[in-house]
């Protein structure tokens, strides 16, 4: 038995050590407060004034333009927002999109832009087609979709039409405008040509 | 065959109205310059009403318009023209109704009913496959065919004496005198 003592007695102490560190390490764990990951604040990382975006398809075409008066880009979502913004969707063969407000936030690489306060998208006209005007208060691009949206009430004017609704989607490649509710449409009397109109002859 | 049955009122030169049409969703499609609404559809054009399921309008070159107007359900499109100077309404119901808006005429097709009332009390009525109502002149035809609201596909007509017309607008005469409201029929919900 006494010559078996040394050998439990450095047993007991290396057992000892590693509970002694373990419960160290623990205990300064717990006591210093750790710092938390830094948290990426939507603050710009740079600014400009009088700007122009152009983007351009994989030919190098350009298909969308935007231009404002001041510029600021966040690095948190890559996204960034325009002051008094004019974005115009100029893909080749569609007529043009331009939308106007007071601000746009430009996300997805520059494919999504919402325009926010006093939003209005104009559609120019084509030879086959009458402008189209949609206002309301935030409409959205999607530029590669070539396609504005809003799920806010709006206004959509076009010839002598005026169609009011809750929530419109204007397919500018199909030329399809749809308005998801509560649709009031006026449609404004034919200017009145010089000549009578056909009347109906009596039997 | 069709048995033409031409019934007349008075005829105006109007002054085109403004078309106004409330429904629940639309779809304008650019290239065909189709607007189709959908659910509830109330067109109004001047004192001229209509109710639906379903309005397909479309546009042509001078500006014209060309409606059809459908239901889903068993019920009827319903066309509804007010004519507040004789204190009379048109009624008119059909399974379809077509809208000619150079010719500015309403064709009701499918169990076609047109029913003329008087201080709210129904007097003339003329039913068949087709009755084609002429919003300018207010004169109405009916086209018999085997859709026809009556048996044997016939057109039918009825006509009041011109006496009891007369007697009925006398009678709506002296209630607004008075100050009293005008009986109309009711319109039925969209």
């Amino acid at each position: 038995m006494r010559d078996r003592f040394p050998t439990i007695a450095s047993v007991v102490i290396l057992a000892g050590l590693v509970i002694g560190t373990w419960f160290a390490a623990e205990h300064t764990q717990r006591a210093v407060t750790l710092d938390a990951p830094a948290k990426q604040t939507h603050e710009p990382d740079s600014w400009g004034k009088v700007m122009l975006m152009l983007r351009t398809d994989e030919n190098g075409v350009p298909i969308s333009r935007i231009e404002g008066d001041y510029m600021e880009h966040f690095p948190d979502d890559d996204s960034y927002d325009i002051r008094y913004p004019r974005a115009m969707s100029i893909k080749p063969g569609q007529p043009t999109l331009v939308g106007t407000s007071k601000l746009a936030t430009v996300l997805d690489d520059g494919n999504r832009i919402i325009m926010k306060q006093d939003a209005l998208v104009m559609r120019l006209a084509s030879d086959t087609t009458e402008p189209l005007n949609v206002s309301s208060n935030e409409i959205t691009l999607l530029i590669n979709e070539d396609v504005a949206y809003t799920d806010l009430p709006a206004t959509a004017v076009r010839n002598r039409s005026t169609l009011k609704g809750v929530g419109m989607r204007y397919d500018n490649k199909t030329g399809e405008l749809k308005v998801f509710d509560s649709t009031d449409v006026e449609i404004a009397p034919r200017a009145r040509q010089a000549q009578p109109p056909a009347t109906e002859k009596k039997p | 065959w069709s048995q033409n049955a031409l019934l007349s009122a008075s005829s105006q030169d109007k002054e085109e109205p403004a078309t106004q049409i409330l429904s629940n969703e639309l779809t304008y499609d650019e290239k065909t310059k189709t607007s189709v609404f959908s659910g509830e559809v109330i067109m109004t054009r001047g004192l001229l009403k209509l109710l639906a399921d379903e309005l397909r309008l479309t546009e042509d070159a001078e500006g014209y318009q060309y409606g059809t107007a459908s239901m889903d359900e068993r019920k009827r499109v319903y066309i509804r023209q007010d004519r507040p100077e004789s204190f009379e309404v048109l009624e008119g119901i059909g399974e379809r109704a077509e809208y000619d808006g150079r010719a500015e005429t309403f064709d009701l097709i499918g169990k076609a009913r047109l029913t003329r009332f008087i201080c709210g009390k129904p007097f003339d009525s003329i039913s068949g496959e087709r009755v084609r109502y002429y919003q300018k002149t207010d004169r109405y035809q009916a086209f018999s065919g085997p859709n026809s609201d009556n048996p044997d596909g016939r057109v039918r007509s009825i006509a009041q004496p011109r006496a009891k017309v007369d007697a009925a607008i006398e009678a709506c005469r002296k209630l607004q005198a008075s100050g009293a409201d005008i009986p109309t029929p009711p319109a039925p919900k969209p």
